[in-house]
């Protein structure tokens, strides 16, 4: 089923529930080997969940309010590492820092998915190499872009020069200067992901009827009023999806920060993910760091909440 | 009205083609670097191609830097375990949460979700404390265990199982087939592009993942790809920007080749996993 | 009858058995089997040649013990060395790290005392006098040794006598001040059209964490301060001996320019001085023999580069910085006797001493090493011979890591960002008072 036969769907697909699903926790009238089977079949996701997710998720907690070195057993603190986090300015640099490149990127390359996307919905000759093209970069190993980026961003003589020179700019520090370093960092991470979300942008619109263009076309609507009443209330499920998913690991990027520039020049790219894996395995703070950890899993489930609340109401 | 259309035609096929070459270049400018010497990139002309490749000679220095035959295999090894591992096992849980009711499934169910949420820094930490107590530091099973069953594959697998109709495995179990029968000889062959997209999505996230290999390996030869290149990058002793583009060409080959064949099932995978959320 | 058959269940039983015995048998080697040494050092080719090729299989025959070797980038090898000693983890037998590691691993309880006996001398005594004197004081705490040296590690300077001849310069009369430094980088610095610093005068090659104290920290010293005060426990620099100190940095990059930054990729000492991005450059031993590896044109015997003493103040205290490999052991190794054996037959035949200084370039302070004619006839050592004796060990603190990330801070901000002394020492200071006191 190739993405052209979702035309005609009405809005993106649905999934079918079972009509006779209506179990609740714990509720009866269930077959006794139906249940065993169907538990025996879940055991091992939930033991493994439970060791390799539950567990560690809590243990952060835990350990966010001790302070340990790793030499010796973890020694209770309460609140005191978060205390000390609010008036770490390694911290605040990093959470802006941080901020700074997730809205960065995402604010830049959001729109330029979705208009990638909406050139590509259409019956066009040569869309599956475009498609493959724009894409690729998405599955390439993001140590590898990185190396790869390294020789673009080479002051002297690297690919950046091909459109900078004609500016006069020549020399650029790319990764050396405590300006360029960031946007240096989003441009790669826009170059890797942007069709990725094309992709994503491409089958939600694939899903999206003709029939309502076709009347809205007849009505005389312009194109401009198409996409504000048609395509961007449709796409909102998908918009919602995209924008939690990019923001969850724009927040989380590390590689890239980490192979490029290692946080510098002077932190101007120390990201959170990087201040907490040099406090906790270059420093040994693991309760410090832990406590950076459940401060950005806060903030993060937040910000979901809020895109959820925004994006999810209907007009 | 043709007349329009014609126009739009081309403009849009301006606006992609000048975004695929701007895609495109970095890789083009990689290859380029590949085939130069040392010096080369840096006193000759951006674009020239030099008259001697020094692809070959560029290769070889890779393979007397690191052992990349090892990282490769390492990388191999733990991504193709993870990803049949999950594959198995999310089956499973899939299925049982699909088509079988039995207390706690809600709940189990909305907690698997739940999990897809728990960003990995948060949890780095303790797994990192509880593979170093169960001595798996340096090992494959540190490697690959944590990463084995995924919350988004028994999701994606959970909602496509749903959509198998009830009559066949009704059929089925009535013929005496068994639930594991139903589920590998029914359920299974009629999902196939779904197991597809996952095991791609599965492979490409552990092939490229560094924090993890970077934290809980510690000798070269239990180093995968992701982290003896990133070590490479950094090494002052050795490399240089050929080398690096070699490294990085030889890296890629094999994804690029597989890509350039299945290209629509990479795509698809990552389609798919937008829409059933 | 459709229930999961007691075959099945029982296969997935053993699957998963199968699973945990997966762990155990993939566990990394050295924890399981007795007699052998797991050793990690740093990523330094000539090195690992040595240890690969001719130190460890000739331990082998000798002591028909196994030596298991890694080696690592130094910036990623001293982390996972303490997370992988500290809290009772396998980690390595032997590891060779930056002296500037002892105070913290001391601390931490992670290595034990050096057994001179099990290297082969008489006893601790026998062993000190077999040195240099005062080679080893840096080496001790509370009386006891705890690493053996694999080289001196003092910093000297290359320069390039064809670029000196090109800017006019007296090519075997390099600046000997930091003053002279300024007129002689003025000359040597090359821009380009746009303004830009294509070859920097002066390099400081500061990459790694550690590598601030003995590049650029070295001026400290020079000015008769450190990074840390005497005692250890406030900052050392805050005053206006320090000030010029940093004030020197700062005004190489940004008033005088002869220092720069983005010069090539990445910053690598042997690419940018054979590569001709830096005129003048502190170094260690070790560079002259990797550079002239890769770039054979820049040869010493021809006279393209020379290797002088790291400038001084004028009115400064005559000083270098020593950062010198160490070898120690781990604390909870199953194998220590075995592990000083080997650092003994490394170390102590003078035989294998030369094959460290000629192939590695990595002068061991044994007494009288500076006399012997295999040593001299390596024609840059003498100067990094003679350095010796005015070198200053780098700050010793349980806290290293986190010092040296708070200077590399600081070094960006005033290189990289152009930010003032006066802005960034009081902060650099606030910071390393704070992280001493925790």
């Amino acid at each position: 089923m190739s993405l052209d036969d979702r035309r005609g769907a009405v809005g993106p697909p649905v999934p079918m529930e079972r009509p006779l699903s209506a179990v609740r926790l714990f509720g009866g009238g269930v077959s006794g080997h139906e249940a065993r089977t169907g538990l025996l079949l879940v055991m091992p996701a939930v033991i493994f969940f439970a060791a390799f997710m539950l567990y560690p998720f809590l243990s952060a907690f835990w350990y966010s309010l001790t302070s340990w070195d790793l030499v010796g057993p973890p020694r209770f603190v309460g609140l005191r590492n978060y205390v000390r986090l609010l008036q770490d300015e390694d911290f605040w640099n990093a959470a802006r820092v941080t901020a700074y490149y997730t809205f960065g990127l995402l604010v830049p390359m959001l729109p330029l998915s979705l208009l990638l996307a909406m050139l590509l919905d259409r019956r066009l000759r040569g869309r599956a190499f475009y498609q493959g093209v724009l894409f690729a970069p998405a599955v390439l190993a993001a140590v590898v872009v990185s190396m790869i980026w390294r020789v673009v961003y080479m002051p002297q003589g690297g690919l950046y020069l091909l459109f900078t020179a004609p500016f006069g700019l020549t020399n650029i520090p790319w990764l050396n200067d405590v300006h360029w370093a960031m946007p240096a960092l989003i441009i790669v991470g826009i170059w890797k992901n942007v069709g990725y979300y094309m992709v994503i942008f491409l089958a939600g619109l694939q899903g999206i009827s003709p029939t309502f263009y076709e009347a809205a076309r007849v009505d005389g609507a312009s194109t401009w009023q198409q996409f504000r009443r048609i395509t961007l209330p449709l796409l909102r499920p998908i918009m919602l999806f995209v924008a939690v998913v990019s923001m969850t690991k724009a927040f989380q990027g590390f590689t890239a920060a980490y192979t490029l520039t290692g946080g510098g020049p002077a932190d101007a790219t120390k990201v959170l993910p990087l201040l907490v894996y040099e406090n906790a395995f270059s420093f040994n703070k693991m309760g410090y760091a832990s406590a950076i950890a459940v401060i950005m899993f806060v903030v993060l489930l937040a910000l979901t909440l809020i895109q959820f609340r925004t994006l999810k109401s209907e007009g | 009205m043709r007349q329009r259309q014609f126009w739009s035609g081309t403009l849009i096929h301006l606006c992609l083609g000048v975004a695929s070459l701007l895609i495109a270049l970095p890789l083009l400018w990689m290859v380029l670097t590949a085939l130069k010497t040392h010096q080369q990139v840096f006193t000759e002309p951006m674009w020239r191609i030099p008259a001697e490749i020094q692809l070959g000679a560029n290769i070889a220095q890779v393979f007397k830097l690191i052992p990349f035959w090892r990282y490769f295999t390492n990388s191999l090894i733990v991504a193709t375990v993870v990803t049949v591992g999950d594959l198995f096992f999310s089956t499973l849980a899939g299925f049982g949460l699909a088509k079988y009711r039995f207390p706690g499934r809600n709940l189990i169910f909305s907690g698997i979700v739940a999990t897809m949420m728990i960003p990995f820094i948060v949890i780095i930490i303790p797994q990192y404390i509880i593979v170093r107590r169960l001595g798996w530091i340096d090992t494959y099973a540190g490697l690959t265990v944590p990463f084995l069953i995924s919350s988004f594959g028994i999701f994606m697998l959970r909602q496509a199982f749903l959509s198998v109709p009830d009559d066949i495995i009704a059929s089925a179990r009535i013929d005496g087939a068994h639930d594991l029968r139903v589920l590998f000889q029914i359920v299974v062959p009629l999902n196939v592009p779904i197991l597809v997209s996952l095991a791609i999505l599965r492979f490409l996230m552990e092939w490229d993942t560094l924090m993890w290999p970077l934290v809980v390996t510690n000798s070269t030869r239990m180093r995968t790809l992701s982290l003896g290149l990133a070590i490479m990058q950094n090494d002052r002793y050795g490399a240089d920007f050929p080398t690096l583009m070699a490294a990085a060409l030889l890296a890629i080959a094999p994804v690029v080749l597989l890509y350039a064949f299945l290209q629509r099932y990479f795509i698809k995978s990552v389609a798919s996993f937008g829409l059933k959320e | 009858m459709s229930r999961i058959s007691r075959r099945t269940f029982l296969k997935g039983a053993a699957a998963a058995g199968g699973a945990a015995a997966f762990g155990s048998v993939f566990t990394s080697a050295g924890s399981s089997q007795s007699k052998t040494i797991v050793y990690w050092g740093h990523n330094y080719p000539s090195r690992v040649k040595i240890v690969n090729e001719i130190m460890a299989p000739g331990f082998k025959k000798e002591a028909g013990i196994e030596v298991q070797h890694a080696d690592f980038d130094t910036s990623q090898m001293e982390p996972k060395i303490l997370t992988a000693w500290a809290g009772g983890g396998e980690g390595p037998d032997l590891v060779s790290v930056g002296d500037y590691n002892l105070a913290n691993y001391v601390y931490r309880k992670m290595v034990v005392p050096v057994d001179p006996v099990a290297m082969g001398f008489k006893d601790l005594d026998t062993l000190i006098a077999a040195y240099e004197p005062h080679a080893l004081d840096g080496l001790m705490v509370d009386g006891k040794l705890y690493a053996i040296p694999m080289d001196s590690g003092s910093i000297s300077m290359v320069y390039r006598k064809d670029f000196f001849k090109e800017a006019g310069l007296d090519p075997e009369n390099p600046p000997k001040t930091w003053e002279a430094v300024v007129e002689a980088g003025l000359k040597l610095t090359k821009k380009d059209a746009s303004g830009k610093v294509i070859r920097a005068g002066l390099g400081w090659e500061a990459r790694t964490p550690s590598s601030h104290f003995y590049y650029w920290g070295t001026l400290l010293p020079q000015k008769g301060v450190d990074f840390l005060s005497p005692d250890g426990k406030k900052n050392g620099f805050n005053n206006s001996n320090g000030m010029a100190a940093f004030q020197y940095l700062y005004d190489a990059f940004n008033t005088w320019r002869i220092a720069a930054l983005g010069l090539g990729p990445t910053i690598s000492p042997v690419d940018d001085f054979g590569a001709g991005r830096v005129a003048m450059m502190n170094t260690g031993f070790w560079l002259p023999p990797s550079m002239e590896a890769k770039y054979p044109a820049v040869s010493f015997a021809k006279g393209v580069y020379g290797v002088m003493r790291l400038p001084q103040f004028t009115n400064g205290k005559v000083a270098t910085r020593l950062n010198p490999w160490v070898w120690m052991v781990s604390a909870r190794s199953r194998v220590q006797k075995e592990a000083w054996q080997f650092v003994g037959y490394m170390t102590k035949e003078p035989k294998n001493q030369t094959i460290w200084a000629v192939q590695a370039q990595y002068l061991q302070p044994w007494k009288g090493m500076t006399n012997r004619p295999e040593i001299t006839a390596i024609p840059y050592a003498k100067t990094f011979l003679e350095d010796l004796a005015i070198g200053v060990p780098t700050p010793r603190t349980v806290k290293y890591a986190e010092l040296a990330t708070n200077v590399a801070k600081a070094y960006d901000r005033i290189s990289a960002n152009g930010e003032k002394p006066e802005a960034v020492v009081p902060d650099l200071a606030r910071q390393v008072d704070r992280l001493l006191s925790e």
